[in-house]
């Protein structure tokens, strides 16, 4: 999946996630870099479901053995670590 | 990918990671990242040895107060997996003790939980593998010659239905189901979960207050619409 094609799914989701929670945000608001719980696009409860979701857009699962969390902060670090799952298929 | 049709030994690798993330955070963090995809154990299992912290694909099986499923279960369950033990018949007499433990051990089982008596906790001390019970029975149970065609079964236990495959966590903060479908992704979250808290730790180490780190305070005067941090 390319990058752009990647980060506008998870901002609709994420979008949609806050909007769940009352909190309006814009898609463009989050930026690759940005820490989503900084942003607070995302709570506790909304973690594994991002997760889920991400490895549904990706068509691969992630691998727990791989990554470290913090990979998950950030639009880039997902994306990243989606490229990482499909350069090692499970 | 599932464990739930090969019933098949867990890979070591796989074992390894997973038992060290989960150990890293527990049920709590777990039940947090997956409110709406766990399910909840509710029994009252103990601890009977240091291991404190069990994770691994369900083999369940029934018996009624009988050793011999529990011993056909013991002989089938893969590597890794997590044989638990419900017996129909409460109060419990003995299904486990210090042999059928160290069996599983040495079988390289990922632990043994029972809704049911576990004995002989003197020697189970000693055994590494995560053994938890709800009863403790010296009086042992009995030997049939009643073969189950039933093992594993999935079962409705402590309000959850245990199928094979499904994954088990627990720790002493509580017992819950996993599907093995969303195992790494809700691990994962819950290590992100983790490292947020540690973050929130450390600010209140340096002398910050809990209600000025999470907002509270902008929040209950009106200020702002929603906590800075908030679970």
């Amino acid at each position: 999946m390319l990058q752009e094609d990647f980060y506008r799914e998870v901002r609709a989701f994420l979008v949609t996630e806050a909007e769940s929670r009352g909190r309006v945000v814009a898609p463009e608001a989050i930026g690759e870099h940005d820490n989503l719980f900084d942003l607070r696009v995302v709570n506790s409860f909304s973690m594994a479901r991002l997760l889920v979701h991400v490895e549904g857009l990706a068509g691969t699962k992630i691998d727990v053995t791989a990554f470290e969390p913090q990979t998950f902060f950030t639009l880039a670090g997902m994306y990243e670590a989606l490229h990482a799952a499909d350069r090692q298929p499970q | 990918m599932s464990d739930v049709n090969a019933l098949a030994p867990l890979a070591e690798d796989r074992r390894a990671a997973i038992s060290a993330r989960f150990a890293s955070i527990g049920t709590a963090q777990l039940a947090d990242a997956a409110a709406e995809t766990i399910e909840v154990l509710d029994l009252p299992l103990r601890p009977h040895t240091t291991a404190t912290h069990v994770g691994g694909p369900l083999f369940p099986m029934q018996t009624n107060n009988d050793m011999l499923p529990c011993l056909q279960a013991l002989a089938a369950a893969p590597a890794g997996w997590v044989l638990f033990i419900s017996n129909e018949v409460h109060p419990s007499e003995g299904l486990v003790g210090d042999i059928f433990c160290l069996a599983a051990e040495t079988q390289g089982l990922a632990g043994v939980v029972v809704d049911g008596a576990a004995r002989d906790l003197g020697e189970l001390a000693a055994i590494g593998l995560p053994v938890f019970s709800t009863e403790v029975n010296y009086v042992s149970a009995r030997t049939t010659m009643q073969r189950s065609d039933t093992v594993p079964a999935t079962i409705r236990v402590g309000g959850a239905t245990l199928s094979p495959g499904v994954w088990l966590f627990g720790d002493p903060d509580g017992f819950l189901t996993v599907p093995a479908n969303e195992v790494d992704a809700i691990l994962i979250a819950g290590e992100v979960l983790r490292e947020r808290e540690l973050r929130l730790k450390r600010e209140l180490e340096a002398g910050r207050r809990l209600d000025e780190v999470t907002g509270l305070t902008d929040f209950l005067s009106g200020t702002t619409p929603s906590l800075r941090y908030s679970p």
